[in-house]
């Protein structure tokens, strides 16, 4: 990794080098804010941005996008990959955590999926470390921070007249080392000057390792208590940044038609419900075990790492107020 | 780690229908036959019996299916229940048409574990497919490195019992001890009368050293693990293979999990062992 001190022009002036990069940051409309595209010069001098209402996912994994056209099946069927470069610079620490729990999925298995791999190999990701927390972020709680370069390329730190970058992509460092004061090799964030992060005191939620959470997977009575506040509208899902499941389906357009993947959620009953009328998750109850122990047990099994990155997008968004911190605390007490 | 044919694994291969039969009396179980468009695809298709793929039709969409034919077969033979959309577009095909194809996907029958063996066959209804491809592979391959081949199959009636043509042959084959049954008395009907689980507690099986490999509707096979577990047969010699609503086939869109496992993926085939540890969402 390579620690950089630029000046704020100067790594403006850096930036201006992606020219051939389509630049996504978040912009406010009315009472959201959404990554948009924009032009370098509309980047904000003091680069602080507004947390994105809805994830980073957008732009990795689109609401909807086509995998292909298709008349009748050939062998000549292309594939219709998303190769535009995009520099997106903006995002928050955990943004580019879930980009690490979303890598995980679509990149490991043993299975790669070209669609993703294409957006996130053209994509430099530019976070910045939070100057403070919001109400309901709880990436400190999780054991993470408001300051880590997690699955960004690089992240900026806010050192009043400069910014520093530590940036864990070779090219990008490359690119801003003309422009920069100093720069050092370094290991981690620890090593390096991050301005003013925040910090406050902090409870760790009580996360149990992925093999303890297994025997909860047959106590129903736990479920069903976490079930009954649940209505099963799945904006948790939707907006959770690490949310990835999908439904493939196909579209008729005239003599053509394509086929389409858009998001899904395990909360809801058509997810798994069979031609036959059997459904293996019947109720809130299996799908809450489903989403909870997907996040909290089934990714950290699967791939090293939490399937929650403490973002609290769920917190604002549920109807019922329910509250994932509270359900971690419950789960870990329970006793049958 | 197996892997599926084509190098986007969401592309699927185009496919020429060969053939179409009904397989039941009531004509909601079809079979196709499909062959590669492409020469050479048949060759680089290699599967094993338990595996699976995607079937779509453009504009109807894709389901997945148990492979029937065994590896030896040129054309790929899949028996389709008609239930939903893409199935009832699916019975609509005929000899000639385009379909698509991805594949092959998930995990199959550990033959090898089997090798000096018995093996104890219990099948129910339209899920005898990817059991009936085994049993085909085994007869013509291998039937030499195991010993006791014992099949029981089972139908609500005799119009119901999938591949008729093929059941007559193995009635002949001495490898073979074929047990048929329906559920009640048929009129011409020879073979036997009972349930799955009922038959497969009267057959007279060698159960020392045996797998069994079990493919049926839930209550059969809820009903039969205990006969084979009284007889003796561990969990982990216990083979079924699960169905689940699937859609990409390679772990990525999330919706056939077992807890950490994925059934299109690490299955569908899982032996009762494995199955114990995890939550009963099948």
């Amino acid at each position: 990794m390579l620690y950089l001190k630029l000046t704020r022009k100067n790594f403006l002036a850096a930036l201006g080098s992606f020219s051939d990069y389509q630049v996504y940051a978040p912009k406010r409309t009315e009472d959201k804010v959404h990554l948009k595209e924009i032009t370098i010069l509309e980047l904000p001098e003091n680069l602080q941005f507004e947390r994105c209402t809805h994830s980073a996912k957008e732009l990795f994994l689109p609401p909807e996008e086509t995998l292909f056209y298709f008349k009748r099946f050939s062998s000549a069927q292309k594939p219709l990959l998303d190769e535009t470069k995009r520099l997106i610079i903006g995002l928050r620490p955990c943004d580019a955590r879930a980009l690490q729990v979303l890598d995980s999925n679509f990149l490991q298995g043993g299975f790669d999926d070209p669609y993703y791999r294409s957006r996130r190999e053209n994509s430099l990701v530019l976070t910045i470390a939070c100057r403070e927390f919001e109400k309901t972020c709880f990436c400190d709680a999780l054991g993470l921070g408001p300051d880590l370069l997690n699955g960004a390329d690089a992240i900026i730190y806010d050192l009043g007249d400069q910014v520093g970058v530590l940036a864990g992509n070779t090219v990008l460092a490359q690119r801003l080392q003309a422009f920069a004061l100093e720069t050092k090799e370094v290991e981690n964030e620890t090593q390096v000057d991050r301005g003013a992060v925040p910090s406050r005191e902090v409870e760790l939620l009580p996360v149990k390792s992925p093999e303890e959470y297994f025997p909860l997977i047959f106590q129903d009575k736990l479920w069903e208590e976490i079930e009954s506040a649940c209505l099963g509208c799945g904006a948790c899902s939707y907006l959770c940044p690490t949310c990835y499941c999908f439904d493939i389906t196909d579209v008729n357009l005239g003599p053509v038609g394509k086929r389409i993947r858009t998001y899904d959620s395990c909360m809801f009953n058509m997810y798994t419900l069979e031609a036959s009328g059997h459904n293996p998750r019947p109720t809130l109850k299996e799908r809450w075990r489903q989403r909870f122990m997907h996040k909290f047990s089934y990714i950290p099994y699967l791939h090293g790492l939490l399937g929650c990155t403490g973002c609290g997008r769920c917190l604002e968004a549920c109807p019922s107020r329910i509250d994932i911190r509270e359900v971690v605390k419950y789960v870990a007490t329970f006793t049958g | 780690m197996w892997q599926p044919l084509q190098d986007n694994p969401y592309l699927p291969i185009p496919m020429r229908v060969e053939e179409v039969k009904f397989e039941s009396e009531d004509r909601s179980l079809k079979s196709l036959w499909l062959s590669f468009l492409t020469e050479g695809k048949r060759e680089e298709f290699r599967f094993r019996p338990g595996q699976f793929i995607e079937l779509s039709i453009p504009g109807k969409g894709e389901s997945p299916f148990g492979i029937a034919s065994s590896p030896e077969e040129k054309l790929i033979q899949i028996t389709v229940n008609k239930a939903g959309s893409v199935t009832k577009a699916i019975h609509e095909l005929d000899k000639g048409d385009i379909v698509g194809l991805r594949g092959p996907l998930g995990n199959w029958y550990p033959e090898e574990e089997f090798v000096g063996a018995n093996l104890f066959i219990i099948s129910g209804g339209f899920a005898f497919t990817t059991l009936a491809s085994f049993t085909k592979h085994l007869l013509r391959e291998w039937s030499d490195r195991v010993k006791n081949i014992d099949l029981v199959y089972g139908a609500r009636t005799p119009g119901m019992l999938l591949y008729k043509d093929l059941l007559e042959e193995w009635k002949n084959n001495p490898r073979l001890n074929l047990y048929l049954t329906v559920d009640r008395e048929f009129p011409g009907w020879t073979g036997l009368v009972g349930f799955v689980p009922d038959i497969v507690a009267k057959v007279k099986v060698d159960f020392e050293n045996t797998y069994a490999l079990i493919c049926g509707p839930p209550i059969m096979i809820r009903l039969t693990i205990p006969k084979l577990l009284e007889q003796g047969i561990p969990k982990n010699k216990i083979y079924t293979s699960l169905e689940r609503r699937m859609k990409c086939g390679i772990g990525k869109c999330g919706r056939c999990n077992i807890g950490p496992k994925y059934v299109c993926k690490d299955g569908p085939v899982f032996n009762f062992a494995e199955l114990e540890n995890l939550p009963s969402e099948y």
